[in-house]
């Protein structure tokens, strides 16, 4: 094998077949159907030297050549088959050895088939995503995908599947691997890989070579296009419900960006098969090519990967358009194709060195996703493209938001919560407070969705759906059902002496008390039964009782109401002490400091509230500070809630006008991205003693603007204003100047700080 | 392995659809889309690899 010159390109990927063998026959499989037998004489496993010397080989070009991050795909064979010990040393040992160097992505692809709980906690322990092979529904997947004896594996396949979408396991699941057959519909193929929810998904062409073509049954010259176009067409119509890497690429690749795929488009591909026995070799489906294709005869105990990437063939892979045949060199979809698929282009004589043997179907497909998907951005409203609205956008970076954008934004979150809550009842099934909700909001849906917009339902769902919480869909129908006046009987959930239903009262039960409850409501009084006891509360007369009480609304001028929160336990996700149940006098101080406060943004700072009016629903009062600091917070998931110590009017105005600009942003910030989360970027800032990461410097410089901007209002009438102007302005300035030079905001995050900036700009003049 | 970010995605799109339907006609994969961004945090700033091997991740 002769060699390029120079020092050859980075390699950053890694393909390591821990395990030589598979415990599945599929007659598809590029590596033991094929013309390449290689694998006959290799180990079943790779052995603790070679592991050893293959971390050490990827650290050591790693640190060489300065790579940040490199990725192992966990091969084989199928890798599930090292077992569970063996799995942990491995990991453990790719992560001691390349992690000092060098960030690492552990990926496992495999059939699924042996995965079960206590491999899932080991490669969670470790950090490993997991792609899985399913070529569709039954008789799709087990067309090819059957064990020696004859037996599908779907049935295998999909009960692994659940295990991935479980709480404990969902951060392995990656996605799903279909290899195409032209005997399968598409679109049965489309929803059965839809049906397992999966993050992502990619369609592998069968393997095939101009010297043995693919099979093409029928009168369509083009079958591959033709079955893709159909996923394409029905993927659009559903709203892109899973990513397809096929189809981001193109449409990545239509914009003059990446493929990210080895399989489309003339990215440099940087990657490297390490055998289990230590040989480097070129992927896998080079050996659809010839017997001893994917050979280089260098193995990692013996010789460094640089020794791999100087050698042509990996070189050649990485030179881009001007690597490609003179036919793909001309092709007017070059940029897009990239020739297809290395191995695709095999040809006894003239070797990789011509077109695709897909070309024609490659050429077509590429021509009709880029027409469908420009009619469906023309066609579409700009949210079915998913766009937030720029108007949206420009108000809330301008630090404030009229009724109708945070109206909108409002709407989301609703949006958001009601999804989060249909997979609440996915994950953990369906119960009769399920239907009660469904039928309540068949007759009368604006009393589901008030109490849906109760901001505590999100936090709940979030912890429902992490593995932790307790049912509070009891108390959701029921709250449903009496705010729509139909009467009700539903087992609820007590929770630390107390069962709250949302925008309709709390039922407190002796201290402590916990566990389920039968609740009813026959259109006047509520019901609770529990341990014998019966707590009755008379819904018509508006009191309070020692067991019950009703919500607390308070109704400020302008048409502002908002909800004093001492009931509800899932309020327990603010970082303070929570007050208990407030006493009369207790209740009608925050009355009363609500309504000055309000009367004080009103007149100071009005910019800031159509959005206080139109989705701060609910303040809960926290314990007071002992000291005599004020407290306050706001929490991620808790949209249109502020929680704080009751403090004099005019610090707890400034406090709820913080804590919301903390809300507005968080939840554009649910929307779409302002800054790369996959940043490790940390900046110093004024207002903490800690490097602090993008988002943290985004939300602070955020809500520290508006203090800034109330101090400045209150110069000359407030002895303290002058100082803590200064104070907040400059942590801002600063702030904003340290964001932009990080490197770590999106576009759309970098014209939001340009936004803000020229707000905090303006006060100057 | 060089990542480069290529498409912006928004929540904005499941959202349009689950607000349309009613609570119990909410879409399993519209929903699993909202779990992936709002409680796993899940980037929507696509970023493709550069030719990554063919796998699902
Ligand atoms: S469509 Fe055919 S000719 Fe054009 S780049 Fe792809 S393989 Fe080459």
């Amino acid at each position: 094998m002769f060699r390029a010159s120079g020092a050859g390109p980075p390699i950053g990927q890694y393909i390591l077949k821990v395990h030589g063998r598979c415990d599945l026959a599929c007659d598809h499989c590029y590596v033991y159907q094929s013309v390449d037998q290689s694998w006959r004489d290799k180990p079943r496993s790779m052995s603790s030297p070679v592991l050893r010397a293959a971390a050490r080989r990827v650290a050591e070009h790693a640190a060489a050549r300065g790579l940040s991050r490199v990725r192992v795909v966990l091969h084989g064979g199928e890798p599930l088959l090292v077992g569970v010990e063996r799995m942990r040393e491995l990991l453990a040992c790719l992560r001691s050895t390349i992690e000092p160097v060098a960030g690492l992505d552990l990926i496992m692809q495999t059939n699924a088939v042996r995965l079960d709980a206590p491999m899932c906690e080991v490669l969670k322990e470790h950090g490993v995503r997991v792609g899985v092979s399913l070529d569709g529904d039954r008789e799709a997947n087990d067309r090819h995908r059957r064990f020696a004896n004859g037996d599908g594996s779907f049935d295998r396949v999909r009960a692994a599947l659940a295990l991935l979408r479980t709480p404990a396991y969902r951060e392995l699941y990656a996605g799903l691997l279909c290899t195409i057959d032209l005997a399968n519909d598409p679109e049965l193929v489309y929803e059965a890989l839809l049906a397992e929810l999966p993050p992502r998904v990619d369609f592998l062409l069968p393997h095939a070579t101009w010297q043995h073509p693919p099979p093409r049954p029928g009168d369509d010259p083009t079958p591959y296009a033709t079955w893709l176009s159909a996923i394409h067409r029905r993927w659009l119509a559903d709203r892109r419900p899973m990513r397809i890497r096929l189809f981001e690429a193109l449409e990545s690749t239509a914009r003059g960006g990446p493929s990210g795929s080895e399989q489309l488009g003339a990215d440099s591909v940087d990657l490297v098969v390490i055998e289990t026995d230590g040989h480097y070799e070129q992927v896998d489906t080079i050996k659809t090519a010839y017997p001893g294709a994917p050979r280089t005869g260098l193995t990692v105990l013996t010789h460094p990967v640089d020794d791999v990437a100087v050698l042509a063939p990996v070189a050649a892979r990485q030179t881009g358009i001007d690597g490609l045949s003179p036919t793909c060199r001309t092709c007017p979809v070059v940029t897009q194709c990239g020739g297809g698929l290395y191995a695709h282009r095999y040809r006894p004589g003239t070797g990789f060195d011509n077109p695709s043997v897909y070309c024609a179907d490659l050429r077509v497909l590429i021509d009709r996703t880029n027409e469908e998907n420009r009619m469906h951005a023309e066609n579409g409203k700009p949210e079915d493209t998913g766009a937030v609205p720029t108007a949206v956008i420009h108000q809330i970076a301008s630090g404030f938001g009229d009724a109708e954008t945070i109206g909108w934004l409002a709407e989301q979150e609703l949006a958001i919560t009601r999804a989060l809550l249909f997979a609440v009842v996915d994950q953990h099934g369906a119960n009769a407070a399920w239907e009660i909700l469904g039928n309540v909001e068949a007759m009368a849906p604006d009393a589901v969705r008030e109490v849906l917009a109760h901001p505590y339902v999100r936090p709940w769902a979030v912890e429902r759906l992490r593995g932790g919480g307790v049912s509070y869909l009891g108390a959701l129908a029921a709250a449903s059902a009496v705010r729509a006046g139909i009467p009700v009987e539903v087992e609820v959930e007590a929770v630390d002496g107390v069962v709250h239903l949302p925008e309709v009262g709390t039922v407190h039960l002796p201290i402590g008390a916990t566990g389920p409850a039968r609740l009813r409501f026959d259109g006047a009084a509520l019901r609770l039964t529990r341990s014998g006891e019966e707590i009755v509360a008379d819904l018509s007369r508006h009191a309070p009782t020692e067991s019950w009480q009703p919500v607390r609304r308070v109704a400020l001028a302008d048409g502002w109401t908002v909800r004093i929160e001492d009931g509800d336990p899932a309020r327990a996700c603010h970082r303070w002490p929570l007050t208990g149940r407030l006493r009369d006098d207790e209740e009608r101080d925050w009355r009363s400091a609500l309504a000055e406060a309000w009367q004080l943004i009103r007149a100071e700072v009005p910019g800031y509230a159509p959005a206080l009016r139109t989705a701060l629903r609910t303040v809960v009062p926290l314990r007071a500070d002992e000291s005599g600091a004020q407290r306050a917070s706001t929490a991620r998931h808790a949209f249109g809630s502020v929680a704080a110590a009751l403090a004099e009017p005019a610090d707890l105005a400034v406090l709820l006008v913080h804590e919301f600009q903390h809300g507005k942003l968080g939840a554009l910030l649910d929307l779409c991205d302002l800054f790369d989360l996959n940043s490790d970027a940390r900046m110093m800032v004024g207002w903490r003693p800690d490097p602090r990461p993008v988002e943290g410097v985004l939300q602070g410089v955020y809500a520290h603007a508006a203090v800034a901007d109330l101090h400045r209002v209150r110069l000359g009438r407030d002895e303290h204003a002058e100082q803590v102007y200064a104070k907040y302005h400059r942590w801002t300035v600063d702030a904003i100047d340290g964001l932009r030079a990080t490197g770590g905001l999106t576009p759309l995050g970098e014209d939001f700080v340009d936004r803000l900036a020229a707000t905090v700009q303006a006060w100057d003049s | 392995m060089k990542t480069v970010p290529a498409i912006m995605e928004s929540l904005a799109e499941p959202l349009a659809t689950i607000k349309a339907a009613p609570l119990k006609g909410i879409r399993a994969e519209q929903a699993a889309r909202v779990v992936r961004r709002i409680v796993d945090n899940e980037s929507l700033l696509r970023r493709l690899d550069v030719a990554a091997f063919n796998s699902a991740p």
